[in-house]
């Protein structure tokens, strides 16, 4: 660990929320997808969390040990205007539901927020180590 | 099942006499400053790098700001030791003798 660790900690919280952003505005922007029925509908994808250091050791922070994806059966609807739809007219769409990426996007995004302001806080303290004795 | 923490292993005991401390410590002054100031190049030039390829559209803006503040930081540990040393030789030079 490096002379400012906790600096590292907040940094590698403030990723993995950006992480998490990205997926997030990956689910919203794919939410509309339409695949065939031969295929594979988009998969809700969700990072997951790992502390970074060996289990029982003092903090190092925290990393994305992968993305995870959801059901990829989707949804199958009754399209036949689509291009991608079978003889019966049925297509997938994603299995996303809008209101919960709303909600994890606002966890995220106080995920972000709160790693931001744990960084502001460790360099203040650091700060103040160096006015000690004067 | 949460793990418990290992208790933290005792400090490497300390340098016995105090004479023997500044030989143990690795040189005098200017040098250990000299290095400090090695390592805050460094850090700036970490920090630099990390910019850059921010600045491309490579790597990301936090680790630039994670690594600016680093070299930041680093500055301002070295420069308050240094003017701690300074005070110190300052002190002594003008002792009354």
């Amino acid at each position: 660990m490096s002379l400012f660790g906790s600096l590292d900690i907040a940094g590698s919280g403030i990723d993995a929320a950006q992480t998490w952003l990205n997926t997030t505005a990956g689910n919203i922007a794919n939410m509309n997808d339409v695949s065939p029925m031969d295929e594979a509908a988009y998969g809700e994808q969700t990072p997951v969390f790992v502390p970074s250091g060996a289990v029982g050791q003092i903090g190092d922070g925290v990393s994305v040990a992968g993305i995870a994806e959801g059901d990829t059966t989707g949804i199958v609807q009754y399209d036949p205007s689509s291009p991608e739809a079978n003889a019966q007219g049925e297509v997938r769409v994603p299995d996303v539901q809008l209101g919960s990426q709303m909600v994890d996007m606002i966890q995220a995004q106080t995920d972000y927020q709160a790693n931001a302001s744990v960084f502001a806080d460790a360099k203040t303290a650091y700060q103040s180590a160096l006015t000690l004795g004067t | 099942m949460i793990a418990p923490i290992p208790p933290i292993a005792p400090l490497p005991a300390a340098p016995a006499a105090g004479g023997t401390a500044a030989a143990d410590s690795g040189g005098n002054f200017s040098g250990s400053i000299a290095n400090a100031l090695d390592q805050v190049q460094q850090s700036q030039n970490t920090a630099s790098t990390a910019e850059a390829q921010a600045a491309a559209g490579q790597g990301s803006v936090t680790n630039a700001m994670i690594d600016a503040t680093q070299a930041s930081l680093d500055t301002q540990v070295t420069v308050a030791l240094l003017d701690k040393g300074v005070a110190a030789f300052t002190d002594i030079m003008n002792m009354t003798l």
